[in-house]
C-alpha cells in the first residue's frame, strides 16, 4: 500500500508505544443523504476489504 | 465533536489509513436473532448468549471513533431485532459515522422507516433470495418472507430511505438472478450479487452444499464483463496486503468478541467487555497475526501466474473451509475458474 495524503493534519502527539492518533472526519447529522453517500463512497473506495472481498456488504453489482 | 465533510480532510484521513492500521469501517453484529432460517446462513446460531446492551454498543462506538472509524454496518442476524437498535443507530449518526443497515426487512415498520430517514442512514440493504415467492421462501425457510421483502422496500423508499437489494448466489437461485436483477432495475433499486457462500462461523461446512455451480458464476461474470463491471485482474506486488483484514476493518459479534474482519474467525482480538476496543485494536497480537497472513497470501499469489493470482483470495474463508488460511478453498477455485473463463473468452473475441 502506498502512503498518501497529508501526514500532519489533525495529528496529536501519541503516547509512548501508541500509534499516531488523529481526529477522524465525520459526516454531519444535518448533511443530505447525497452527501452521506458521497462520504461513504470515498471511504469504501479506499478500503481494500470492501472493494475486493465479498463478505458482509455489497461487492458485485 | 468537530464534524466536517471537507474532501481534503477526508482524503487526508484515508491517506493516513493506508499507512497506519485504522478500522475505517466496522461491522457490528448487534444480534444473532433473525426471523428467517436461510439454509446457507453463516451465523452459528439464531439466539444470543449475554449480548451487548445498547449502552455497551454505544460505548463501543466511542472507541471506534477514537480509532478513526468512519462508518459502521449494523448487521446480525437481523440488527432490527436488537431491542436498542434505533438508539445505537442514532448514537452512531450523532458521532458522525456513516451508518448502513443490513437486514431482512421483516421488522421494518412505517415508524422505523421514518426514523431511519430522519437520521440519514446511508442505505438499508435487504437480502433477496429468489425472483419468486416459491424460491425465496424455500431459501429462507419462512413462508411469506418474499412478500416481507417487497413490503419493506416500499415502506422504506416511501419514507425516503435508500434501499439496496442483495442476493447471495446459490444453487437454489442460480437460475433466477437475471430476473431478480430485472426486478430491481425496474424499480431503480441498486442490486448486488455475492457469488459465494461461506462455511458457518463455527467451521460447519453445511452452507457449502448450496454453493452456486461454476457455470452460474461464469454467466454472472460474463454479464458483469458485458456491462464493464467485472474488474480486470490487477498485478500483485510483493509486500502489499492481500486484503484489509486487521488493517482497515473490524467486526464485533453480539457478545462483544472482536475480529479483524467479519469473516475472520481464526482468532479473536478479545472481548470489548474486558478490554476497550481501542486497546484490542492497538495491542492485540491476533490483529498483527491477521495482517501478517494477509501479506503472506499476497506474496504467495504475486509469484503465481494465471487465474488464481488474478482473483481476490480470502484467507478467512480459506481457514473456515480448510483449516488453513493459506489454502485455496473450493469457493476461491470456483470463482477464479469462472472469472478466468470469462476473461479468456473476451480475449479470444477481441484477438
Amino acid at each position: 500500500m502506498k502512503p498518501n495524503g497529508d501526514e500532519t493534519q489533525g495529528r496529536e502527539r501519541p503516547a509512548p508505544g501508541e500509534p499516531p492518533r488523529y481526529e477522524a472526519p465525520a459526516i454531519e447529522w444535518e448533511e443530505p443523504l447525497e452527501a452521506v453517500a458521497r462520504f461513504a463512497a470515498a471511504c469504501e473506495k479506499f478500503a481494500v476489504a470492501d472493494t475486493q472481498c465479498s463478505m458482509g456488504d455489497s461487492s458485485s453489482s | 465533536m468537530t464534524a466536517t465533510t471537507a474532501p481534503s480532510r477526508l482524503q487526508a484521513a484515508l491517506g493516513r489509513a493506508q499507512r497506519d492500521p485504522i478500522p475505517v469501517k466496522a461491522h457490528l453484529e448487534l444480534t444473532y436473532a433473525c426471523r428467517w432460517r436461510c439454509l446457507f446462513c453463516y451465523n452459528p446460531r439464531h439466539h444470543d448468549v449475554d449480548p451487548l446492551s445498547g449502552e455497551e454498543w454505544i460505548g463501543v462506538l466511542d472507541g471506534l471513533r477514537a480509532l478513526g472509524t468512519l462508518g459502521v454496518s449494523l448487521t446480525g442476524g437481523d440488527p432490527l431485532a436488537h431491542p436498542d437498535f434505533l438508539s445505537i443507530a442514532r448514537a452512531a449518526r450523532r458521532k458522525g459515522l456513516v451508518v448502513k443497515v443490513l437486514t431482512n426487512g421483516s421488522l421494518v415498520t412505517p415508524e422505523l422507516a421514518r426514523e431511519l430517514a430522519e437520521i440519514r442512514v446511508k442505505d438499508v440493504e435487504i437480502s433477496l433470495h429468489g425472483a419468486s415467492a416459491e424460491t425465496h421462501d424455500r431459501v429462507t425457510a419462512r413462508p411469506g418472507s418474499f412478500d416481507e421483502v417487497w413490503q419493506a422496500v416500499d415502506v422504506l423508499r416511501g419514507a425516503g430511505v435508500r434501499v439496496v437489494l442483495k442476493t447471495p448466489l446459490t444453487n437454489l437461485n442460480a437460475g433466477e438472478w437475471e430476473e431478480m436483477a430485472r426486478m430491481a432495475a425496474e424499480r431503480e433499486i441498486p442490486y448486488a450479487i455475492d457469488p459465494l457462500v461461506v462455511p458457518r462461523d463455527d467451521g460447519d461446512p453445511g452452507p457449502l452444499a448450496y454453493s452456486a455451480p461454476v457455470e452460474a458464476m461464469e454467466r454472472l461474470f460474463g454479464r458483469l464483463a458485458d456491462e464493464g463491471l467485472l474488474r480486470r485482474p490487477r498485478p500483485r506486488t510483493p509486500g502489499e496486503l492481500n486484503c484489509g483484514v486487521g488493517w482497515s476493518g473490524l467486526a464485533i459479534d453480539p457478545e462483544g468478541n472482536a475480529y479483524p474482519c467479519l469473516q475472520w474467525r481464526v482468532s479473536s482480538l478479545g472481548n470489548v467487555r474486558q478490554t476497550s476496543v481501542e486497546q484490542l485494536w492497538r495491542h492485540s497480537p491476533a490483529r498483527e497475526e491477521a495482517v501478517a497472513i494477509s501479506r503472506q497470501a499476497n506474496d504467495r499469489l504475486a509469484l503465481m501466474d494465471g487465474p488464481f493470482a488474478a482473483r481476490w483470495f480470502c484467507p478467512a474463508r480459506a481457514h473456515l473451509a480448510t483449516g488453513d488460511p493459506m489454502a485455496f478453498d473450493d469457493g476461491f477455485v470456483r470463482e477464479a475458474t469462472a472469472a478466468a473463463r470469462v476473461w479468456q473468452a473476451r480475449t479470444e473475441e477481441t484477438a
